[in-house]
């Protein structure tokens, strides 16, 4: 039988890694993928980009992920962009459940992003997590 | 243990960086992401003094926002590998 290989759901895990590893950096912010309505005064939204299963292996993948991290003003925002950017690089080091990842690579460092939309600062950064994708079974 | 020494051919480096086969390369995949990115992107070309460089820029004010909120032009670099 084929064995069907599956990438991680590394927008969910980065929400719900980030989420609790923010807290305990004292940052309790909302993570998510989409923008809250309504807004809170700071949040990070996850935003998976792209990305390819490394050539010759069927398992070891990476996903490219657009990291932003919002605030009411500028220092706020640079600051939570900041110990996003860190707590991500750091991942391989860490326990990170569901999830085995390999190396964080900085495709683009945070840079001032200002949001056309609305009057919140936001600072952003990509970048590139490469992770193992794992086997999917067949329900029926 | 044996060793070995490379030595860079520099001239040869900036004459392969510069080459027409290069700057079809970049074309390509510079295209290539301009088309995945939308409408309001555009390629531009030059040829510095070192290499051959392609860039894909946002053209109207429409393709700036697709970028700078829903990441259109991000989210097509993958088109250009």
């Amino acid at each position: 039988m084929t064995e069907v290989i599956q990438s991680a759901d590394i927008e969910q895990a980065l929400c719900d890694w980030l989420s609790t590893k923010l807290a305990a950096y004292g940052r309790s912010v909302h993570v998510g993928t989409l923008i809250p309505n309504p807004r809170p005064g700071e949040f990070v939204r996850v935003l998976l980009v792209g990305g390819q299963r490394q050539r010759g292996s069927r398992v070891i993948d990476t996903q490219t992920v657009a990291l932003e991290a919002w605030a009411a003003a500028e220092g706020a925002a640079c600051s939570l962009a900041l110990l996003l950017e860190a707590l991500s690089l750091s991942m391989p080091d860490q326990d990170v459940t569901g999830l085995t990842v390999y190396r964080v690579d900085e495709f683009a460092g945070p840079a001032n992003l200002p949001d056309p939309e609305s009057t919140q600062s936001r600072y952003t950064m990509t970048l590139s997590f490469t992770t193992r994708a794992s086997a999917v079974e067949e329900e029926s | 243990m044996a060793s070995l020494q490379v030595e860079m051919n520099d001239e040869g480096v900036r004459a392969l960086l510069k080459s027409a086969e290069v700057q079809a390369d970049l074309k390509r995949r510079a295209d290539a992401i301009s088309s995945a990115a939308g409408d309001g992107f555009e390629v531009e070309e030059n040829l510095t003094k070192e290499r051959a460089r392609a860039v894909v820029i946002t053209r109207t004010d429409d393709a700036k926002r697709a970028e700078a909120t829903g990441r259109a032009l991000t989210k097509a670099l993958d088109a250009g590998r």
